[in-house]
């Protein structure tokens, strides 16, 4: 190779790194103090998952993080001890079937995803979260025939539980679940349930066995909690996250409530830095 | 003296029917749902807030062709953007306390369909309609309009699930019915302003698609009484 061409491919190697750089600066903000998004978005192709994270003066460049033939859409994710993007999302079929799906991260190689099986067809508005031992949970909503009901599996390593019903068996809606930490570290499950008068803030914890001590959490205290968690500045939300309502916020930082999705609690930073 | 009688208990109820008439007062319609209720994109600045024709999408011509059919109506918008059906059990019974209305027409679930299953959007949709049924006052339903805006994420057959449930829902409820996906899918390219609301011309069919059950409705209302008292 001559010297020119010896130059042409030393600039085009220093491109590719150049081009890189800001995906890996991605995934090591986020162990620090950076918001990181998640979204749905169809730009053209489909609905597809982007994300971005916060930088000195705004979001950085929004990457693609799953591009399929069928519609992905209600993305959550949350970032592991070791730097490594969890993604849950829901992928919709032709024929309106909603599969559960995952993705984590191997910081620079393949990622490893899969479905996670929940035994049926229409599957909702899942979240994600690691624990203090560092396993992963997924929560979410699913139709089981005769209501929603809410699930709950963690990851061993190998593969996903078995999805566990976190609330007793009833024929009431048991919508949008979210995924916290207690103060002692208990994985915690919140949903709405519709009962009789309306719909109410449901919470369990998981004891190591099982999903225990089912109660109701009072809005305005909950609230107070959200609005607790998200009291960080951060830029307007981009414009392409606010026509569909399908994004989730992850909280760096923040090992209780690690991220937020906007169909669980609206995602209203204060604005500006 | 039967005869007199008869005769007497005659006129005493063409007077309270008189009477009524002169008392037929405005019948407030509450329209309640999300931002197709609202107007998007013609009129939703004041969304929410009850506020009367010319505001509104549908709400202008429904009042007008009710008015011409000699209802005297006052048609209020409570549509809220980006509004859910569990949006719509947590706040009916205080918008009804406030509102009082003779009529509620509801119709929302577009904004659901990503989160819950058509399941549970009937279901939230149930408990308004059976809110409003205890306060005695006269629930009208309507089905989810088509969506093409949201195509790619295959929302149709979830739509057209859910609007199976409502339409079922009417029945059991024995409620008036306004099929909007039926009156607006066999030409919604040119019904709609971008796939999801309906453009002028969309929204005025959903106003001449609501009329009918809501003129029934209030026609049975004001009937009702005289056949009750003949029956008697």
């Amino acid at each position: 190779m001559s010297i020119k061409g010896r130059t042409r491919m030393a600039v085009l190697f220093c491109g590719l790194l150049l081009w890189a750089g800001p995906v890996a600066a991605a995934a090591a903000a986020d162990a620090a103090d950076a918001l990181r998004l998640v979204w749905a978005a169809d730009r053209g192709q489909g609905f597809d998952l982007f994300t971005a994270v916060q930088e000195k003066n705004g979001w950085g460049p929004s990457t693609r993080l799953v591009d399929g033939p069928e519609a992905d859409i209600t993305p959550a994710c949350t970032v592991d001890q070791g730097g490594r993007l969890w993604l849950v999302w829901i992928v919709r079929d032709r024929e309106g079937r909603s599969q559960l799906r995952y993705r984590i991260d191997a910081l620079g190689r393949k990622p490893r995803e899969g479905r996670i099986v929940t035994g049926f067809d229409d599957n909702y508005a899942p979240v994600v979260l690691i624990d203090r031992e560092g396993t992963g949970w997924v929560a979410w909503a699913s139709y089981t025939g005769s209501s929603d009901d809410v699930f709950a599996s963690r990851f061993d390593g190998a593969g996903w539980s078995a999805p566990l019903r976190v609330h007793a068996a009833n024929d009431q809606p048991d919508v949008k679940p979210f995924l916290s930490l207690s103060g002692d570290g208990r994985v915690q499950v919140t949903w709405l349930g519709l009962r009789e008068g309306g719909y109410q803030r449901f919470q369990v914890q998981w004891n190591g066995t099982g999903f225990l001590g089912e109660r109701v959490v009072a809005d305005k205290t909950w609230e107070q909690g959200m609005h607790k968690h998200l009291r960080r500045k951060a830029p307007p939300l981009p414009r392409e996250t606010r026509a569909q309502g399908m994004v989730t916020a992850f909280l760096p930082g923040n090992r209780e409530i690690q991220a937020v999705p906007d169909w669980v609690f609206p995602l209203t930073f204060s604005e500006g830095r | 003296m039967t005869r007199s009688l008869t005769a007497l208990l005659f006129a005493v109820l063409l007077l309270l029917g008189a009477v009524r008439d002169t008392e037929a007062a405005r019948f407030l319609i509450d329209t309640v749902g999300d931002s197709i209720t609202s107007g998007y994109p013609y009129y939703w600045p004041l969304e929410g807030n009850g506020c009367t024709p010319p505001c509104g999408g549908y709400q202008p011509k429904l009042q007008s062709l009710l008015l011409a059919a000699g209802k005297d109506v006052l048609v209020r918008n409570y549509g809220v953007r980006g509004a859910s059906t569990a949006d719509g059990v947590a706040r009916i019974d205080a918008l009804l306390d406030a509102t009082t209305p003779q009529f509620v027409l509801i119709m929302e679930g577009t904004n659901d369909l990503l989160f819950l299953s058509p399941n549970t959007v009937y279901r939230n949709i149930a408990y308004m309609v059976d809110a409003t049924l205890a306060r005695g006052e006269v629930p009208v339903l309507g089905t989810i309009p088509p969506d093409s805006y949201n195509a790619v994420q295959n929302l149709n057959k979830p739509i057209v699930e859910t609007n199976v449930l409502l339409r079922q829902l009417a029945r059991d409820r024995g409620i008036g019915l306004a099929d909007h996906y039926a009156a607006l899918v066999g030409n919604w390219s040119n019904l709609t302003y971008e796939g999801l609301h309906p453009n002028l011309a969309g929204y005025e069919v959903m106003a001449r698609t609501w009329f009918t059950p809501v003129h029934d409705r209030i026609n049975a209302m004001t009937s009702l009484p005289w056949l009750m008292l003949l029956l008697d």
